[in-house]
């Protein structure tokens, strides 16, 4: 569960980087399984010395893939879990990307748990502590984020469906515990072949839920930053300005944008992020009008963003309507970094920037000026995003590498019910097999609790209670 | 009578006499302080150790060089392995006892121990200056005297604000005849600690000459019985039959006529019981739908005509017992010598307590049994003994000894304790330990002896016939894996699922197959083990990663005093879980429920951090 020296992998691609993805190897044969699929004229990552780069070609046979990508490896010999560590450059095409994960996983490696590589990068010294404690901030906001996006992309009916899988493997070990740990009960044990059958018939199941899960929705690899502010602050300027299109109809006509528009932004490093413009998102719109549609439309968008762009009109800044909508964006989304952006800097007076620092307090974030008409302070935010993007790389390419991950564990669970019934399905009984088949089932358990909740020996043991008239 | 001792140890029954047992042996002079010395090893319920999980915990006290595996070789009637028919990993040794020798042969050993004084009295309170246990007062016809003492262990069993239950009748009481201890549940309140209820119940006791055997299935032992310890290579005993018989709708019927008379659902039993051993009346409620429950008829000696009904324990009152006795197959005309009773009593939620068994409120205060709300004598006898152990730890400044989950079922059973608690009270289950491949019966010596010899309970005999053992397999094992049979080593031929070891080493060239027949000969238990690990192989592998990881992370200390408020970004369930239990390690705070691996890592950052900021307040102070 907490392992802290076998080999893992995961997308560790930074947010919304979709020209390049990067698969992260850590542990003790990164660079062993790294050579598995990576070819280089330069020789093998085993070889390759303390910080090196290598360029080649990721191969996965037979009648697989082939792509270009250059190999990073950082090895760390002195650290106590081994813990070399390799990259994968590849394309960012999702299925690409994903089939050089399952690769590498099919030779040996593990799908990485949420917050693992930080975990080992940490306990390892690899990462200072100021690094960490920036990380620590992530993985809270993490948690939380990781759990509305696992419910999002699987859905209640493929939860529901893990849930009710859970609770039949669990059935079936606890019958399994019951005839081990009460031995003397004369506890009838389920006929060999049907108990095999039945745990085939989970373990099908869970291949074709993993199948659906394994389809992923296109709009979940991309990272979002919102744009967001009362009506007629330049929001739409800003989102031309900085994506280079003419997507918003700009006029200084309040309240023209009517819903959320969306355009690419290129970072440097190619990182790529979804710019939205939430002209919808506005305090006290009136129910039941389109603006209150846009609204409800605007809010989802605001939960889902990664960074909020919070831009105010610095030659005009209406401080109490300012702060009204900065606490309603806040409460949309508690999580994501925030930006003050004063837009308009070109027209500012002095008036304008005694409300600017106040606002910037109540923000907690100095507001940054840029001014969409002259260009002024554009370069400067881009960097600052693209800052947070890295920051975001530690979270490990959250919504692809969360797909994978829950296909991985549905497809481990699978694969450990599938052993269970092999094991029992010759025996002339299952008494003979009781012992690991049930090592089996746990481990099958394990898996799926990575979805959907862990069952604990506790729950296990009322199952038995609750089946079994016991009581010697 | 010298009035100060190293280590006082409250209460005789498996737990104390374990506890003390182990204090005196390691040098300490230690008082046991009982209500009555002819009680002292008595066994309150069925006359039997061991079974599934508490088999291999016994053997485990005996690897570690504790009394209860000797004390039931020396006193068993009837041995049987239990779950033979399935995987070595979960046999579990069991036999009946015969509970007034056992008894004996426990007071022969504790009263024949250099350091150990046996005092008859109640022990009315637990004197406490600063935080810290320094001895018991205690209660003799009358007269109060105070025992000064560097630690007290507390094994008070049932008897702390013990009730008995019959029917509507209720009665304060330790056990059947006994009284209870009212005064010392008090002083353990006062001094901080939070008591909780718990019950229990008991089964009717029939004379054997009125019990027609005829009627009923015997069931016999093994044919070659198994000892417990280590010490002994076999066990001479003759045997006696056990007997299986089982009620019928006609009782059932009568029970719940009478479920209102029945404490349990008048609700004159407010407290929990345990779900896997439930009174007879649980069980027709519960399950209505069975025609027959099992009754088990245990002899409870060899000269005694007392039979034990294990399967049928009942607080319903006398005349309902009558009527159920009566008309049980084989028991028409059997005389009840005692009526079933539930005992309702006192104990402390065990999460109040470090892994050592010492409470985190009182220093040098331990304790051990069924105060920390498990039940079994196997479950007190693994604690007693720990909780000796570590008062002598506590007093010599040695390290303590906390077993971990994968070398103990008793560490599982402590870390289970102080880190989830419990809900009722606790039994061991095999289901329990996530590494019960590892933790067998047959290799307890080999996963704790040199541990035992380390704390200093394991005698040089012992130790000397463990160290033959461990050769004998060192050596089978290099045999077995360079000796090889066409393509297959010995070892891997030992693998493959159908073939007979006997038969494997029958079939093994010579010398070799010599040499293994010799080494079988001379240690055939500790071959027979090797044999079982070759067998296990690949799951054994996986098992030691895991718990290697699991080690990794349970050698990672979290201070004792660390304020969780102060740790940012922990989760709010985490920080109180974390806050609740105050975990010893990342290791066990990750074993708590509702914490997760992501908090393990914000706990661990936020304990740099908090270090890194002591390192620097030091520094600016010099």
């Amino acid at each position: 569960m907490f392992n802290t020296t076998d080999t893992i992998v995961a997308i560790s691609t930074p947010a919304g980087s979709a020209r390049r993805a990067i698969v992260r190897l850590g542990g003790a044969g990164a660079l062993e399984l790294g050579d598995r699929i990576f070819q280089s004229s330069s020789g093998t990552l085993v070889d390759a010395g303390g910080f090196r780069s290598l360029d080649g070609r990721v191969r996965i046979p037979p009648g697989g893939i082939e792509l270009p990508a250059r190999a990073y490896v950082f090895r760390n010999p002195r650290s106590y879990t081994r813990g070399d560590l390799a990259e994968l450059h590849v394309p960012g095409a999702p299925d690409a990307v994903s089939m050089v994960v399952d690769a590498l996983i099919d030779a040996g490696a593990r799908q990485s748990v949420a917050g693992e590589f930080t975990a080992r990068a940490f306990f390892s010294g690899r990462i200072d502590l100021s690094q960490a404690t920036a990380v620590a901030d992530m993985i809270d906001a993490d948690n939380d984020a990781q759990l509305r996006s696992a419910m999002d992309a699987l859905g209640g009916r493929i939860r529901g469906l893990c849930e009710e899988v859970s609770g039949r493997i669990a059935d079936a070990l606890a019958g399994i515990e019951a005839s081990i740990d009460l031995a003397d009960e004369h506890i009838e044990f389920d006929r060999p072949e049907e108990l095999a059958q039945r745990l085939g018939g989970i373990a099908e199941q869970l291949r074709a839920v993993a199948r659906q899960a394994g389809d992923m929705p296109e709009n979940a690899r991309c990272a979002r930053v919102v744009l967001v502010g009362r009506p007629n602050v330049g929001k739409s300027s800003l989102l031309n300005a900085l994506t280079g299109a003419d997507r918003a109809i700009v006029s200084a006509l309040a309240g023209t944008t009517r819903d959320v528009l969306s355009a690419s932004m290129d970072l440097a490093g190619g990182a790529v992020v979804l710019l939205q413009d939430l002209a919808g998102f506005i305090s006290g719109a009136p129910g039941g009008s389109p603006a209150a549609a846009a609204d409800s439309l605007a809010r989802r968008a605001m939960a889902r963003a990664e960074v909020i762009l919070f831009v105010i009109d610095a030659s005009a800044a209406r401080r109490d309507a300012e702060i009204e909508l900065l606490h309603e964006a806040r409460a949309a989304n508690p999580r994501a970094p925030l930006l003050l952006l004063a837009n308009k800097c070109d027209l500012v007076g002095i008036d304008d920037i005694t409300a600017l620092s106040e606002l910037g307090e109540l923000a907690g974030t100095p507001p940054q000026a840029v001014s969409a008409t002259t260009g002024a302070g554009l370069d400067v935010l881009k960097a600052r995003l693209g800052e947070l993007m890295g920051l975001g790389a530690h979270r490990g390419g959250q919504a692809m590498g969360l797909h994978v991950r829950q296909k991985r564990a549905l497809e481990a669970c699978a694969a450990a019910a599938g052993r269970a019934g092999q094991l029992i399905a010759p025996a002339a009984e299952v008494a003979d097999v009781a012992e690991l088949a049930a090592v089996e089932l746990r481990e099958a358990l394990a898996r799926l609790g990575e979805i959907s909740g862990q069952v604990v020996t506790e729950d296990i043991l009322g199952r038995v209670f609750q089946r079994f008239c016991v009581g010697k | 009578m010298p009035k100060d001792f190293d280590i006082v140890v409250i209460g005789g029954g498996h737990g104390g006499a374990e506890a003390s047992w182990a204090a005196a042996r390691l040098g300490h002079s230690t008082v046991l302080v009982t209500l009555d010395p002819d009680k002292i090893g008595e066994m309150s319920c069925n006359p039997a150790i061991g079974g599934v999980g508490k088999g291999q915990m016994v053997r485990e006290i005996d690897a570690l060089g504790g009394l209860m595996g000797l004390a039931a070789d020396a006193t068993g009637m009837q041995f049987r392995m239990l779950n033979r028919s399935k995987g070595p990993a979960v046999w579990g040794p069991r036999c009946q006892s015969d509970r007034h020798e056992y008894a004996k042969f426990v007071q022969k050993q504790l009263s024949g121990q250099d350091n150990l004084t046996i005092i008859a009295g109640e022990a009315t309170g637990i004197l406490i200056e600063n935080g810290r246990a320094v001895g018991v007062r205690i209660s003799q016809q009358g007269s109060v005297s105070d025992i000064l003492s560097r630690a007290v262990v507390v094994a008070g069993g049932t008897f702390l604000n013990g009730r008995l239950h019959c029917g509507e009748k209720i009665w304060p009481g330790g056990r059947y005849g006994e009284p209870s201890a009212d005064a010392l549940s008090e002083s353990l309140r006062s001094a901080g600690l939070q008591l909780d209820r718990l019950k229990t119940g008991t089964v009717p006791r029939l004379a054997a000459e009125t019990i027609d055997y005829d009627l009923c299935d015997r069931q016999d032992g093994d044919d070659v019985p198994a000892p417990f310890s280590f010490l002994n290579d076999f066990v001479d005993v003759e045997q006696i039959p056990c007997w299986l018989t089982g009620t019928n709708e006609k009782i059932h019927d009568a029970i719940r006529a009478n479920f209102h008379r029945a404490p349990l659902y008048s609700g004159q039993i407010e407290s929990t019981g345990p779900r896997y051993c439930p009174s007879i009346e649980t069980k027709v409620d519960r399950f209505a739908d069975k025609t027959s429950h099992l009754v088990f008829l245990e002899p409870e000696g060899r000269n005694t005509n007392w039979v034990y009904c294990n399967g049928i324990a009942t607080s319903l009152p006398t005349d309902v017992q009558d009527f159920m006795i009566r008309n049980i197959r084989g028991l028409a005309r059997a005389e009840i010598l005692r009526y079933g009773y539930a005992i309702e009593y006192d104990y402390a939620p065990p999460i109040q307590l470090h892994a050592t068994l010492e409470t985190k409120k009182i220093r040098s205060l331990f304790l051990a049994g069924q105060i920390n709300g498990t039940t079994g004598y196997e479950e007190a006898a693994g604690q007693g003994l720990i909780a000796g152990i570590n008062a002598s730890a506590m007093i010599t400044g040695r390290e303590p000894l906390v077993l971990m989950r994968d070398q103990a079922y008793i560490g599982v059973m402590i870390d289970d304790l102080v880190t989830k608690g419990i809900a009722e009270p606790y039994r061991m289950f095999t289901s329990r330990a996530e590494h019960r491949l590892m933790l067998r019966a047959d290799n307890a010596d080999r996963r704790l002896t040199a541990i035992g010899r380390q704390v200093g309970l394991v005698s040089d005999d012992r130790w000397d016939r463990y160290c033959a053992r461990r050769r004998a397999v060192i050596r089978a094992e290099e045999l077995m894996k360079q000796t090889r049979q066409g393509p297959k080593s010995i070892w891997q031929i030992l693998q493959e699922p159908q073939r007979r070891a006997e038969d494997v080493i029958a079939d093994c060239p010579e010398p070799v197959g010599g040499e293994l027949r010799t080494l079988h000969r001379r240690c055939a238990g500790a071959i027979e083990s090797l044999v079982i690990d070759a067998r296990y192989e690949g799951y054994l592998i996986k098992e030691r990663t895991a718990a290697r990881q699991m080690h990794d992370l349970d050698s990672r200390p979290i201070p004792r005093e660390i304020d969780y408020g102060a740790i940012s970004h922990l989760r709010a369930e985490a920080r109180e879980r974390l806050a609740e239990v105050r975990p010893r390690s990342l290791g066990q705070a990750l074993r708590i429920s509702g914490v997760t691996p992501a908090d393990i890592t914000v706990l661990a950052v936020g304990l740099a951090k908090a270090s890194r900021q002591q390192g620097d307040e030091l520094d600016s102070r010099r």
